[in-house]
């Protein structure tokens, strides 16, 4: 999900705990235990973290064999391809994870050259692109002349989706989805990426028991990052800070932190790529339940208000009482979550069904989507 | 029959005080990068002493409608010449990238469209403001102050690297990629030791207390975007004249929901901005990915797959200037206008921002100015928006011709003029010139402008939660 997703769920978590929306309330309103604090803010910063530390440090700290940086002037696709085929070719002979990392082409301050890749069992293909700005809107008759377009190099190992190398956990996470979706789906291709704006994209490449080398996009991304080992031990700087500063209620601070962070990764699970949820102990990376992409508007949206509602219900209840709460209070708790929360989500997903219909309707062919989880989308703010 | 005469007299004044502010505040519009809060507290100093110039019952609907007017035509400065101040954020990027496309005219308009939206809205909004919004305004009321401190800690958190991270070692790639980064959290941490210094040592005379901020802002935002513009050699091309606005109903429908989420953090949260507000929304809100890009069998050759681009990528330019403008009016209107909701639960309304901190010492809002307020808006509005399609009109014609470096250095001398006139003179000339220091840098390193908002941000956040004085005297201001 999106960042800001994971910052307000933290937030609306964090505000289910009576005592940490009384000790957040001013101190100058007579509400039991009003002191002003800062609290439901650690819930926010730690639920934004994992992707903070994914995107803005541990990303610049990978060393890929192979980094693919291709010329702006004049692109090479054929080049392009030749590098990603030796870098499964390398893959395949020494059997060690080989990391392959793709820059975007900048041209000028709003303008890149888009290309994109894609991935057969035994070779890849490269097409160069129109000229994209940074809305990745294609500047019209910018596209290469047809001999500089494309090409296709072959690789000597089979490419595969998914890892065979699956752990307890990884089993488990399985068998819950199929419970829940029913069997995957047979034949699942590795998606094509396109590579356009901003920030570069990497893939890990391992050969596995099969001789067939598996296929890892982002390696980097939701590994120890992403696991309640690291919300525990991050946590730790949070009791300690507000137990020497001798805050009142010491203990909830940390328990707020490790909260937001842990509802992030809980978030994270429901995706595609899933995240290494018990770092150190299982350095894998576990599935996720597939449930939603992580671009998908509606679960965000959604996610975003319910969370919002769910905030000012438990802001109100538990410390104002105006709305819920208390006998004198305006409505019943069981009438504004149907008010606020059910109706409006349920005319919102009914619109959004007239929506999505109209746009299908619009679209024409067989259409292939990009990357697995959407995190392909510019990381533009 | 006399009785309704009498009553309607003032009726009449204050239709022609609304016509007036309407008019007044489409031309101080012609001032680039100047701040109607700025220009309403002139106007405040100018009424203040001379009290015969607008009778009281009038004052109100004059500045709402001075502010109203500045909301739909202050999209002229900013769209054609480049013109920021701490709202631009929210439709400086498209306008500029349409105005050198020749496309000014669809950028102004649409804005405008989206601003005339917010009027609707504001107006049909009315049960929402009398029935809902006090409890939600009691409510959060005293969790501003950790509200805030999540607007802080999402607003810099979510300034992503724009580097790809090129470097040999971790650090250069790093380094490569954090430009912007770093860029922002220095200007957010120097607006915000400069926003606690400010609020703790008061640096301007006494007289020019009422506009203290006023040298700071043009500091942070005015003078940054002069210069940058004179840096630049920012020269609009020949603009294209067309009959129709390039945007269909349904953009309005989308555009309408991050503009009533944007404006309406702007209009309620102390120091959030429409800039800020903008920012926000667009996280909230944003539903590009309903369609997203699909290969589909190749269309030219060479091509492998053909990568179809949604409209709705397209569409995000217009629903970007369509809800700036909303977020605007909501933003400088709306703000004032919650002034008005005096209900049982909110019986002083909850009204924020520069016009009602400058209005507040000599004005109070009684019961039933509330409609009062939403006919002023709509008549102001509907008046603003016929002076918008003029102006726009007008500007297409010659935006090319104009001498912009003059009208730039005119508008700094002006500026200046204004700060040393009522701003605090030298003491204001200083302010503003180390504010300007700290503005420049989002110019230079790419991040966002409105982490000067640090300067009233922090200081705003830290009092309401009770810690503002213990912070001064950690940091030896008292």
């Amino acid at each position: 999900m999106k960042g800001m997703t994971h910052f307000v769920s933290g937030v609306a978590a964090a505000t289910f705990i009576p005592q940490v929306v009384r000790i957040s309330t001013s101190a100058r309103f007579a509400v039991e235990g009003a002191a002003g604090s800062f609290i439901i803010v650690l819930a926010g910063i730690f639920g934004m973290l994992p992707d903070t530390l994914d995107f803005k440090f541990n990303q610049f700290f990978q060393k890929p064999l192979f980094k693919v940086d291709p010329e702006p002037s004049s692109p090479d696709p054929a080049e392009i391809a030749a590098q990603f085929a030796r870098a499964v070719n390398e893959a395949g002979r020494t059997g060690k994870e080989v990391r392959i990392q793709f820059f975007p082409i900048q041209l000028s301050g709003n303008e890149w050259r888009q290309y994109c890749i894609f991935f057969d069992k035994k070779s890849v293909s490269v097409q160069v692109n129109e000229i994209v700005s940074t809305s990745q809107i294609p500047v019209p008759g910018t596209a290469p002349p047809a001999d500089k377009r494309s090409a296709t190099a072959e690789f000597d190992y089979e490419l595969k989706p998914r890892s065979e190398k699956v752990d307890w956990l990884n089993s488990s996470v399985r068998l819950l989805r199929r419970l829940i979706k029913g069997p995957d789906k047979p034949g699942k291709k590795i998606p094509p990426t396109t590579v356009d704006i901003l920030s570069s994209t990497m893939f890990g490449l391992e050969k596995e028991p099969d001789g067939r080398v598996y296929f890892n996009w982002l390696p980097w991304h939701r590994t120890w990052t992403h696991s309640y080992l690291l919300g525990l031990i991050l946590s730790v700087p949070v009791f300690l800070g507000a137990y020497l500063l001798g805050v009142e209620n010491w203990s909830l601070y940390g328990g707020v932190a490790f909260l937001g962070f842990a509802v992030h990764l809980t978030e994270d699970m429901t995706g595609h790529i899933g995240g290494s949820i018990l770092w150190p102990l299982m350095r894998q990376r576990t599935e996720g339940l597939e449930l939603f992409k992580a671009s998908d508007p509606r679960t965000n949206f959604s996610v975003i208000y319910a969370a919002f509602i769910l905030i000012i219900f438990n802001i109100d209840r538990f410390s104002t009482q105006l709305i819920t709460g208390a006998p004198e209070s305006a409505i019943s708790w069981q009438l504004f979550l149907l008010l606020f929360l059910a109706l409006p989500l349920l005319i919102y997903f009914s619109v959004m069904k007239k929506i999505i219909a109209a746009v299908r309707k619009e679209s024409e062919g067989e259409p292939e989507p990009e990357e697995p989880d959407g995190t392909g989308d510019p990381l533009i703010d | 029959m006399l009785s309704s005469y009498a009553a309607a007299v003032p009726d009449a004044v204050t239709i022609l005080y609304v016509i007036l502010g309407t008019f007044s505040g489409a031309l101080l519009c012609l001032i680039p990068a100047l701040h109607i809060y700025n220009v309403a507290g002139i106007a405040m100093l100018l009424w203040a002493t001379a009290r015969h110039l607008i009778p009281y019952y009038a004052l109100a609907p004059f500045f709402m409608s001075l502010v109203v007017s500045y909301s739909f035509l202050n999209t002229i400065p900013m769209t054609f010449l480049g013109a920021a101040d701490e709202s631009a954020g929210a439709t400086l990027l498209p306008s500029l990238s349409l105005v050198t496309k020749g496309r000014g005219q669809d950028a102004a308009l649409l804005t405008g469209l989206g601003t005339m939206a917010g009027v609707l809205v504001l107006i049909l909004l009315y049960p929402f403001f009398w029935y809902i919004w006090p409890y939600i305004a009691r409510a959060t009321g005293p969790h501003l102050h950790w509200i805030l401190g999540l607007v802080i800690a999402h607003y810099i958190m979510s300034e992503w690297p724009k580097g790809a991270g090129r470097g040999e070692t971790p650090f250069k790639r790093f380094r490569e990629a954090w430009r912007n980064c770093f860029a922002g959290i220095l200007t957010f941490t120097l607006a915000a030791v400069f926003g606690l210094i400010y609020t703790a040592k008061p640096i301007m005379p006494v007289e020019s207390s009422f506009q203290n901020i006023m040298p700071v802002f043009i500091g942070f935002f005015a003078i940054p975007s002069i210069i940058q513009t004179l840096i630049s050699d920012y020269r609009p091309p020949r603009q294209h004249i067309s009959r129709k606005i390039n945007a269909g109903w349904e953009d309005f429908g989308f555009g309408a929901v991050p503009g009533f989420v944007g404006g309406m953090l702007a209009a309620y949260l102390p120091a959030v901005t429409a800039g800020i507000g903008a920012m926000i929304a667009g996280h909230v809100t944003n539903h590009r990915n309903i369609s997203r890009a699909e290969f589909r069998d190749p269309q030219s050759p060479g091509e492998i797959k053909h990568l179809h681009t949604p409209e709705m990528y397209y569409r995000q330019e217009r629903l970007f200037l369509i809800s700036g403008g909303m977020i605007k009016i909501m933003y400088y209107v709306g703000a004032f206008l919650m002034l008005f909701i005096l209900t049982d639960l909110t019986p002083y309304g909850t009204g924020r921002g520069g016009l009602t901190f400058i209005l507040r010492p000599v004005f109070t809002a009684e019961p039933g100015d509330f409609p009062v307020m939403l006919g002023t808006i709509l008549l102001s509005g509907s008046l603003a928006f016929l002076l918008l399609i003029v102006s726009t009109k007008l500007m297409v014609c010659i935006v090319h011709r104009l001498n912009l470096k003059l009208i730039y250095i005119s508008s700094l001398i002006l500026v200046f003029l204004i700060i040393y006139a009522v701003g605090g003179g030298w003491a204001g000339i200083t302010v503003s010139l180390a504010t300007t220091c700290i503005g420049m840098i989002p110019v230079f390193y790419g991040c966002r402008r409105s982490h000067c908002m640090a300067v009233l941000l922090v200081p705003i956040a830290l009092n309401m939660a009770g810690y503002g004085d213990a912070v001064a005297r950690f940091l030896r201001l008292i």
